[in-house]
């Protein structure tokens, strides 16, 4: 376990830190107290023998005058030379005492020891004043003063002696010192060692680790999912990190194969659902250029001879989009654009819609060029048809139905009763005749009229004045109050083209009078529903709409079943064409309190 | 100046020369019954061309000109005889007008349009209506706009109280007309007078 190791090996660091102060602490103690023996030996024999020489010479300057002096000598007290010659003795005891094997040293002493006796034996002869003769004190001061400087010198070779007993004493603790300071070095070495040999196990098992699984996250992030880290050989704390850390970067591969596969499928349906689609596609990126294109757009690409950007006339709508961040979403082919390719005309509808990513994280475009030249062609057709058939079919039509006027005017002969009955029917099919080609020919009106709108700045309420004007005469007819509720006065204009909006709301004036019972009323009320549209509401009391047909009265041909009153079914949805080429809205609202409300919804300028 | 109705040389025969001319064989058969009495003198004519020649000839009074015809259409026939400084009074019919064609018509001074099918009763409503014109403001705008003097017209018919739909209809675009001046092209007065064909027309089923 890592933790324990790391305990050990500072324990051990410790452990010799601790050894190493406590040896040097001994062995300074140590020679301290060597060196305080020797001093203290060594110096009292030095000692003694200073104080042996003062001694002599004080012996020797208190009696000796008087040996030098003429006669007679006086009588001297030897009391003071007894108690010389004893600290004398005493001082050599302690010399004698100094333990020391050296024979020179030892010599030393035996002669200082007999040079003392002599010494003594000299003032015996003094004090025995045997020598009262002038020579003979001569020679008795000769004999002392000679004695006296043997003992002098002795006692100086004595202190020699000691001075270099002392001097060897120290310089052997020098070299004592000088092993303890190897000893000591030694300690410190192996601690270093040791120390060293920790931080180098600490570096293999925590420093290591940790670096390399720094690198592997480096790996990682760079997107090496691949890597795995051995596992160390013993469990440690690492191993359990590592272990964690294999599983992380397993997993994360194994995601991102999941992401690879699931990017790769994304891919492979968009360029499936893309090579589907037959009208060019082009895929732009928000700053950048075309991010794809499918295989219609490469071969159109082509066959205009533009590589890797849009046509012109489509990158200009495209730029407009650009600029207002609003989808272009035309439905009418008419709004389509010309290419000519290889001497042939061609239509594409571009249909261009801005998308985002679900986060809003990205964000592009798509160029749909919806290729509506066979519509425009059938819608050419289309038109080319009714009105060759309005032609073709109402001409000879007005010629019959002429004839048939003529001879029901009975101008030139009286018909007999089958005759005029043959007639009058006859002239009833060519009136149902001429109805189903009118129809026809407003249907035309409605599909391709609606689109072409003169919008300009309005007031809803001119246009609701003129539609109860209008209706004033048919709306009394039936005895049908109609009231114009015009709200506030500050309402806002509209855009609308007047001609269309008053068809729309005429139609549901006329359908409103055509219900509304006798003696009723309706109501034409202007209001404002929300911030962007100015409504006309017409309200009448009526059956109203029912239920089942509710939902599709606005279809073409739609009528509701059961309705005596005429018409084909095409007011509402004419209605709704104008509508929505306004942008507006058309509706029916829910029946309450007995009131059909029809509305219409008008954008504000 | 032109001509007035009421002034003509074939006054005093007191019968009315009608040109009637269709392509149709049986609407030129029915329209010379129709309008064939004592007062009325119908000559038909198959085609644009052949029109031309007999208005040559004979001094018509009145024409009923159908707007679609092989060759020469009947907006040609107009221009053509208008080119010659022939005023005579048209009633232009057609089973559908285009905004263009009608108002080419009308800046020729043709105001008049039937709207085919035709029933007999319109046909001689039509002729009474432009032949002598009652004392009301649209019949005597539209004799003003028929000698082509729009600002008249205009004048009679914004003077009118409680105009009628085709009243209000006629003076927009008799106003359009006259602003608009020599420049014949002019989308937004054909979109006008698209949106208004269905009740400028004389048997209009509006009216």
């Amino acid at each position: 376990m890592l933790r324990l190791r790391l305990f050990y090996g500072l324990l051990t660091i410790i452990l010799l830190l601790w050894s190493v102060g406590a040896v040097a602490l001994l062995l300074m103690h140590d020679s301290v107290s060597r060196f305080d023996t020797r001093l203290r030996t060594d110096y009292k024999a030095i000692d003694a023998s200073q104080t042996i020489r003062t001694l002599l010479i004080t012996n020797n300057t208190h009696y000796l005058p008087a040996l030098a002096g003429p006669p007679p000598i006086p009588a001297m007290d030897r009391r003071l030379h007894d108690k010389l010659i004893k600290q004398i003795h005493e001082n050599y005891e302690v010399i004698h005492s100094v333990e020391n094997s050296d024979e020179h040293w030892q010599g030393v002493v035996s002669r200082l020891d007999q040079a003392l006796e002599t010494y003594g034996e000299g003032y015996e002869t003094y004090f025995s004043e045997v020598a009262v003769e002038q020579p003979d004190r001569e020679r008795l001061l000769q004999f002392i003063a000679m004695q006296t400087q043997r003992n002098i010198d002795l006692t100086e070779n004595v202190m020699t002696i000691g001075e270099e007993k002392l001097f060897s004493g120290a310089s052997r603790l020098g070299d004592d010192s000088g092993k303890n300071t190897w000893f000591v070095g030694t300690l410190v070495l192996l601690g270093t060692a040791i120390a060293a040999l920790v931080y180098f196990q600490l570096v293999r098992h925590l420093v290591d680790p940790v670096a390399s699984l720094q690198q592997s996250i480096e790996e990682i992030r760079k997107g090496n999912f691949e890597l795995t880290m051995a596992q160390p050989g013993q469990r440690t704390e690492f191993s359990k990190v590592i272990a964690a850390f294999n599983d992380m970067a397993a997993e994360l591969k194994l995601r991102r194969g999941v992401n690879v596969e699931n990017l790769k499928r994304a891919n492979m349906v968009n360029r499936a659902i893309l090579e589907a689609i037959p009208s060019p596609v082009f895929v732009i990126g928000d700053d950048t250029g075309i991010l794809q294109i499918n295989p219609a757009a490469e071969k159109l690409s082509e066959q205009l001879g533009i590589i890797g950007r849009l046509p012109l006339k489509i990158q200009r709508v495209f730029d407009e989009c650009r600029a207002t961040r609003t989808h272009f979403l035309p439905e009418d082919p008419r709004e389509a654009l010309l290419f000519r390719i290889e001497e042939e005309e061609f239509y594409y509808l571009p249909r261009i819609f801005h998308f985002d990513s679900e986060d809003s994280s990205q964000s592009g475009w798509a160029v749909l060029l919806h290729n509506v030249s066979r519509i425009r062609w059938l819608d050419d057709m289309k038109t080319n048809l009714l009105s060759t058939v309005s032609h073709e079919i109402k001409t000879p039509l007005t010629g019959i139905r002429m004839v048939l006027h003529l001879l029901l005017e009975e101008r030139s002969s009286a018909l007999d009763e089958m005759q005029k009955l043959m007639v009058t029917s006859a002239n009833d099919d060519c009136e149902r005749l001429l109805t189903t080609l009118n129809i026809l020919l407003d249907l035309s009106r409605a599909e391709s009229g609606a689109t072409h709108l003169a919008r300009v700045p309005m007031t809803l309420q001119s246009s609701v004045a003129r539609a109860a004007s209008l209706y004033a005469s048919a709306a009394a007819a039936k005895e049908i109050k109609l009231n114009v509720e015009r709200g506030a006065d500050d309402f806002p204009e509209i855009l609308a083209d007047p001609i269309r909006l008053d068809e729309v709301i005429n139609n549901l004036v006329s359908n409103a009078i055509k219900h509304s019972p006798e003696a009723g009323s309706i109501v034409l009320r202007l209001s404002k529903p929300d911030a962007e549209h100015l409504r006309v509401s017409v309200i009448d009391q009526g059956p109203g709409v029912p239920e089942a047909s509710q939902s599709r009265i606005f279809e073409r041909f739609y009528r509701a079943p059961g309705q005596k009153q005429d018409g084909v079914g095409l007011g509402l949805f004419i209605s709704r064409e104008i509508m929505r080429a306004h942008e507006g809205r058309i509706g029916l609202r829910e029946r309450s309190d007995e009131l059909t409300e029809f509305y219409i919804d008008v954008p504000i300028a | 100046m032109f001509q007035s109705p009421n002034h003509r040389d074939s006054a005093q025969n007191d019968t009315l020369k009608v040109l009637v001319v269709d392509d149709e064989p049986t609407l030129r058969l029915g329209f010379a019954y129709a309008l064939a009495n004592r007062s009325m003198t119908v000559e038909t004519a198959a085609t644009g061309r052949h029109a031309l020649e007999r208005i040559a000839v004979v001094n018509f009074d009145i024409m009923i000109l159908d707007l679609r015809m092989p060759e020469l259409d009947g907006s040609g026939v107009i221009e053509t005889l208008r080119g010659k400084g022939n005023h005579l009074p048209i009633v232009l019919c057609s089973a559908a007008f285009s905004p263009n064609a009608a108002l080419r018509a009308i800046r020729h001074g043709v105001v008049d349009f039937l709207l085919k099918p035709v029933r007999p009763v319109d046909l001689r409503q039509v002729i009474d209506f432009v032949m002598s014109p009652e004392c009301r403001p649209l019949p005597l705008a539209m004799r003003s706009a028929r000698a082509g003097d729009f600002a008249v017209a205009i004048q009679i018919l914004e003077t009118q109280m409680n105009p009628s739909q085709q009243a209000i209809h006629w003076l927009e675009i008799f106003r359009s007309v006259r602003d608009l001046g020599a420049d014949l092209d002019s989308t937004q007065l054909e979109e006008k007078v698209r949106t208004s064909l269905s009740v400028l027309a004389f048997n209009s089923p509006t009216n």
